[in-house]
């Protein structure tokens, strides 16, 4: 079940390129020191995966829950006890104004 | 006096003791000896007092009734600091939310209080619980009771480590791929995982929803017991829960899965799950050996899985309505969300995240192919008793490779008991017993017949 060290000879590569689209798209901005880290530690993780290729999926569905259930639901209804005051709602904000979110500038004139 | 909760209920209604004798024993202890092993981040106690001083009134009022209405009246509880506690401080252990202050609490943490336990305080986690040792913590590592230079196992590392050092009599985790049972084990106490979808999850961050579990520590199986039945059941608010008991019976036939004593696993671990069994097989219980070769896939099946869906769930954290920016996230969390985007990226998804879902199914389905023959399942926990801090810290893969026996179970959905068993060279062994979902009646049949058998007491380690 372990991995050896010869696996990673045949190692698939994440390069900081890679790591970096995948930044961009985690929302995340990483110092060069965490590329180069993150580039070796998910390169090691990625090709411990290839063990899956392996095993035969064909016909196979996929599973993504184990409960069986289905569309629960409750009823349309407000329950005031799930709901929250204003107050509790902006208490963790760190800057709001006029019981508003204020929010970085995301688009430029 | 203190040790179980039947103890301390049978000295409240013997009025050999009050609430506020409880609470003041743990706290005193806790102010005492927290500063050693890094246990708690947050304190309640003043409400702990309070509370105390409320339910002395009732048991002086109506000392006969009174633990019908409040089943756990004189019990003392932590939450891992995942949990929702509305007014208390709730970090995730993360520097993210380290002053993040709950507007609403937990489903299951309404649940505990109504049934009149009182909530001691808040307990150290892996950041995120992305971790098997605790140090991934952004509030620095929760040491193990047993030897302060290893690991209490993780994430749910300040919760095991609060029962096992009798800072209280049981606290809630979540386990989403080991994190009860393996530091249970690390500690040498109880430690439950649930079926998904037996305890409510609701007002507990998430980490990956498919997965994730909210279960229990104690140093005895009643008390395990005990609040299982409590905390389960279908609320509306987590809309994954079910109402299910599966057929108690007797003669119970248990799986020994052979794939989980292979090569990996320490001698002196698997050693001592055959000890057990062979406690079983004098008191008339039946064994037989199950094939599920399917198991050595668990780990890429659950690396795979669990990140796409913790990168979904973090995905929330902003920095705007609440919490620090996402510069604030620690090199794990970062790790993991940046993996689980890779395996859900245009490209990647086939290969990884989509045949990771397949082989999921064909893990569950040879387990329940195996649940047809036995009816429970008992293993290792953990491949290696507790590693020193530090050991693996440096080594992502070879900590991940750590949850191997203990993550088919969240895969599976099914629940997974750790039974502590031993110590030896100073540090906790034991076992863990599986069973199909919603099976826990049984297991927790099985785990009593041991005690039984072996006239278990709980022995505290000396820190």
């Amino acid at each position: 079940m372990l991995y050896n060290s010869e696996d990673l000879l045949n190692m698939i590569h994440l390069t900081k390129s890679d790591i970096l689209h995948l930044a961009k798209l985690s929302g995340l901005t990483l110092t060069e020191k965490e590329v180069k880290e993150l580039s070796y530690d998910l390169s090691s993780v990625i090709t411990f995966f290839e063990e899956l290729k392996e095993t035969n999926t064909k016909n196979i569905l996929p599973t993504s829950q184990t409960t069986g259930l289905e569309n629960i639901t409750r009823a349309d209804k407000i329950d005031t006890n799930q709901t929250l005051s204003l107050e509790d709602v902006m208490y963790n904000a760190n800057d709001n104004k006029n019981n508003l979110f204020k929010v970085p500038i995301i688009l430029k004139k | 006096m203190f040790t179980s909760v039947r103890t301390t209920q049978n000295a409240l209604r013997n009025k050999k003791i009050s609430v506020r004798d409880v609470v003041s024993h743990f706290l005193t202890k806790i102010n005492e000896k927290n500063k050693d092993l890094n246990v708690f981040l947050t304190l309640n106690e003043d409400e702990s007092y309070e509370l105390a001083k409320k339910y002395d009134g009732l048991l002086k009022e109506n000392p006969d009734q009174i633990f019908e209405k409040y089943p756990l009246l004189g019990c003392i509880v932590s939450f891992k600091d995942l949990f929702l506690t509305k007014g208390l401080r709730t970090t995730a252990g993360s520097k993210v939310l380290d002053s993040f202050i709950p507007p609403y609490s937990a489903k299951v943490v309404d649940k505990i209080k109504k049934a009149g336990a009182i909530i001691i305080g808040k307990t150290n986690c892996d950041a995120w619980a992305h971790g098997a040792s605790g140090e991934n913590s952004d509030f620095g590592p929760t040491l193990n009771p047993w030897n302060k230079a290893y690991v209490p196992g993780g994430s749910s590392s300040g919760s095991a480590v609060s029962v096992a050092a009798g800072f209280n009599h049981v606290s809630f985790g979540t386990d989403t791929g080991g994190s009860i049972r393996q530091p249970a084990n690390f500690c040498g106490i109880y430690g439950l995982k649930p079926t998904y979808g037996s305890v409510s999850r609701y007002g507990v961050i998430a980490m990956a929803s498919s997965l994730d579990t909210v279960g229990h520590f104690g140093n005895n199986i009643s008390d395990i017991e005990n609040v299982f039945k409590i905390s389960s059941g279908v609320d509306l608010c987590d809309a994954t829960l079910k109402d299910e008991d599966k057929k108690q019976k007797d003669n119970i036939t248990v799986g020994i899965p052979k794939q989980y004593f292979e090569k990996g696993v320490d001698q002196v671990v698997s050693d001592k799950v055959h000890e057990a069994i062979k406690i079983f097989e004098k008191n008339n219980y039946k064994f037989k050996e199950v094939n599920l070769p399917n198991t050595k896939h668990a780990i890429s099946v659950y690396y795979i899985i669990q990140p796409a869906e913790v990168c979904s769930n973090l995905g929330r954290y902003d920095g705007i309505r609440f919490g620090n920016p996402r510069n604030s996230f620690g090199a794990e969390a970062k790790r993991r969300i940046i993996l689980g985007n890779f395996v859900l990226s245009s490209g990647y998804y086939d290969a990884y995240y989509k045949k990771a879902t397949q082989v999921r199914t064909l893990i569950i389905n040879e387990l329940d192919k195996a649940f047809d023959e036995v009816d429970l399942l008992i293993a290792p926990v953990s491949p290696s008793q507790p590693f020193k801090l530090g050991e693996k810290v440096n080594d992502p893969l070879k900590m991940y490779l750590s949850d191997v026996l203990t993550v088919p179970a969240n895969i599976a959905g099914i629940p997974g008991l750790s039974v502590p068993f031993g110590i030896h060279n100073g540090l906790s062994l034991g076992f863990q017993l599986m069973g199909p979902r919603f099976s826990e009646k049984l297991i927790f049949k099985m785990a009593r017949d041991f005690e039984s058998f072996t006239n278990y007491k709980f022995e505290p380690p000396k820190f």
